[in-house]
């Protein structure tokens, strides 16, 4: 793993502990998943949501409104971050980008997506290194993959929002 | 929006009134009463949660620690319970249709670890006849944490270092975890699923349960905390645990579920907020000093959750907040109420029953609750020549209305602040006039002296809301004050 990805870590789980509003045994959960080689992607995954979910003082992630209830906005936004990896197919492979990454999603994405659904502004970084540190743990390609076969094709709702955002660009 | 809720206590609450009453909530409920219950672990939490809420306040973040780490052993448990009684009442399609609400849900997503899916799927599903899960729940609650020496009882994050330290043996959802992947692991290869099977590849610790080792352990908690807090042993014993008898604890099945039982369990909407009740055997002495009483009269609802041809009476202690429910006959209950010295309580959409059917002295002040608008109230109010009002600003957020007359009946509501300014146009405009209390009778803007009388309204307030016992100045609930208009 490389040091920047491994200092990446740190820095977030450090920060998740500092909110002191997360089950501190899912957060050693989160930190041990980070660090085992064999790590179950829907293990991370649920960790990660388990742990934003904590964040959002555990109010069931507010769906989206005007739309179809199984899209939750964390799917929507982690839609928007697939769209910007899909389309910088440069970060598939650059294992050093992983900082780079969550700059540019919290600046390009994310305000914008988490104002206009009423997300705490000052939990955005932290929501966003969240989802990037379990996109580092699979790796750009892995993670983009993943998400498509697993999240977007299982979701009507997903799926068309796609076709929207693509065509939009 | 919460269905249902267990507290570590004799109850599970259920919102019986917002379309929660289909029968996997009370399931899902009933699963954390019951692992809880036969389970050292859980019977600890219990104990920790009565001397808490009773004697040391300090206790609470323990508690916490242990609920915190067994939160994954609890629901996906019962969320499993609730998907084997769709398969096993439905027919396939209403069950996948389940399935497939079920995992959309934010209970999924947050508590269902991977292999669930294919424990629900899988066919066997009773072990040592209990459902798979229950049993492997139990299992991971089993152990006895006040045997580790390095606790300090008055440092809660030590719980927490000991927990993290020894994962196999006192962190829940790790043990949880560690069976659920070993029994997975041997369906995925054909393997006898055994309780001694799944034990061995999981490599954890376990407790054989019993009743006396259940004793054993929640004895040297309290000799713990004796010693840490300067309780007193007996006491604690006696009158804050209350041990149940061997078979309550460890002989209570879901097997073969007997839904009359279960129901009986939960209690109406009304007790929704604050059930609890006080040790096992000072009820009767209790009843010669609790502060109001609500009469519930039989409705079709109390049916439903397995109370026939009887009215509830709902006893409330202000200062302990002791809270509890007896279904009683009707001529019992009148008899009750007519000797019963504090506050009388009813709801208003029971007034007219409750005035021809339920005789009780002309003397006796009833206290009548409206739930619904503040405009409602006051029509309803004014259609009964009553122009006498007083308010009492409960918290920050929710004021109560009181009118009141002559005659016996005290009519109140609690509405938010938001109708504040209502209230003084409905007495500027002389529509009501606003009954102050002469000054020099407020004590600690909460009590007064004479029998003008607001510490019965104080005690009906306390019965209402949602107070925080341990929120309380000298022994006393603050719950607001009167308010005083110029």
């Amino acid at each position: 793993m490389e040091s920047s990805t491994i200092k990446y870590f740190e820095d977030t789980i450090t920060l998740l502990e500092q909110t002191n509003k997360v089950n501190p045994y899912v957060i050693a959960d989160f930190k041990n998943i980070l660090y085992t080689d064999e790590a179950s992607i829907r293990e991370i995954e649920r960790l990660c949501y388990f742990v934003i979910s904590n964040l959002c003082d555990d109010r069931p992630l507010i769906e989206l409104q005007d739309r179809n209830k199984n899209a939750s906005w964390y799917d929507y936004f982690r839609l928007q971050v697939y769209l910007f990896l899909n389309g910088n197919k440069k970060y598939y492979e650059d294992k050093t980008a992983i900082t780079v990454i969550g700059a540019i999603i919290i600046d390009d994405i994310a305000t914008d997506v988490f104002n206009h659904l009423g997300v705490d502004n000052r939990l955005i970084p932290l929501i966003v290194s969240l989802i990037v540190c379990v996109i580092a743990k699979m790796s750009v390609r892995a993670w983009c993959e993943h998400f498509y076969n697993e999240t977007i094709r299982t979701n009507p709702v997903l799926e068309e929002e796609l076709k929207k955002l693509e065509g939009k660009k | 929006m919460i269905l249902g809720k267990y507290t570590f206590g004799d109850s599970v609450l259920v919102d019986t009134q917002n379309g929660a009453s289909a029968f996997d909530v009370y399931l899902h409920e009933i699963t954390h009463y019951s692992i809880t219950q036969r389970s050292i672990c859980g019977n600890l939490m219990i104990a920790l949660n009565a001397i808490s809420e009773l004697r040391e306040s300090k206790l609470k973040p323990f508690l916490f620690e242990l609920h915190q780490s067994s939160i994954v052993t609890q629901e996906m448990t019962a969320m499993y319970v609730q998907a084997i009684y769709e398969r096993m009442t439905k027919n396939d399609s209403k069950a996948d249709e389940f399935k497939s609400c079920l995992s959309s849900s934010d209970y999924y997503k947050k508590f269902c670890l991977d292999g669930f899916d294919a424990l629900i799927s899988y066919p066997e599903y009773v072990i040592n006849n209990q459902l798979l899960l229950i049993e492997l729940a139990t299992i991971s609650l089993n152990f006895n944490i006040t045997e580790n020496e390095d606790i300090c009882y008055t440092d809660p994050l030590s719980f927490r270092r000991i927990i993290m330290n020894n994962p196999s043996k006192y962190n829940a959802d790790y043990r949880y975890k560690k069976l659920v992947n070993a029994a997975v692991q041997l369906i995925n290869h054909n393997d006898t699923l055994s309780i001694d099977n799944i034990i061995e590849l999981a490599g954890i610790e376990y407790i054989n349960n019993n009743y006396q080792v259940v004793k054993d352990s929640v004895f040297r908690l309290c000799e713990c905390l004796c010693a840490a807090f300067s309780l007193d042993f007996d006491d604690l014993i006696n009158n804050v645990i209350k041990l149940r008898s061997e078979e309550d604890v460890l002989c209570d099945t879901l097997e073969g579920v007997n839904i009359e039982k279960i129901k009986q369990r939960f209690v109406p909407r009304a007790l929704n907020y604050s059930v609890k009740f006080p040790p096992e055997g000072t009820v009767p002495l209790l009843n010669n000093y609790v502060h109001t009483v609500m009469v519930l009269l039989h409705d079709k609802q109390m049916s439903n959750v397995g109370i026939s041809d009887k009215d509830v009476l709902i006893l409330h202690h202000s200062f302990t907040k002791w809270h509890y429910a007896v279904p009683t006959k009707r001529d019992d209950a009148i008899k009750y109420v007519n000797q019963f010295p504090g506050e009388i309580i009813c709801f208003l959409e029971d007034h007219h029953a409750f005035s021809t059917q339920f005789p009780i002295p002309q003397s006796r002040r009833v206290f009548y609750c409206f739930e619904g608008q503040l405009e409602s109230f006051f029509e309803y109010i004014e259609s009964k020549n009553i122009n006498n009002i007083h308010a009492h600003q409960v918290n920050d957020d929710v004021y109560c209305v009181f009118a009141t007359q002559k005659g016996r009946e005290v009519f109140f509501t609690l509405q938010t602040k938001f109708v504040w300014k209502h209230i003084i146009d409905s007495i500027n405009s002389e529509r009501f006039t606003y009954i102050n209390l002469p000054e020099g009778q407020n004590i600690d803007n909460c009590f007064y002296l004479s029998d003008k009388d607001w510490c019965k309204y104080e005690d009906v307030l306390s019965s209402i809301v949602d107070a925080d016992p341990d929120n309380s100045t000298e022994g006393f609930l603050q719950i607001g004050h009167r308010i005083y208009l110029q």
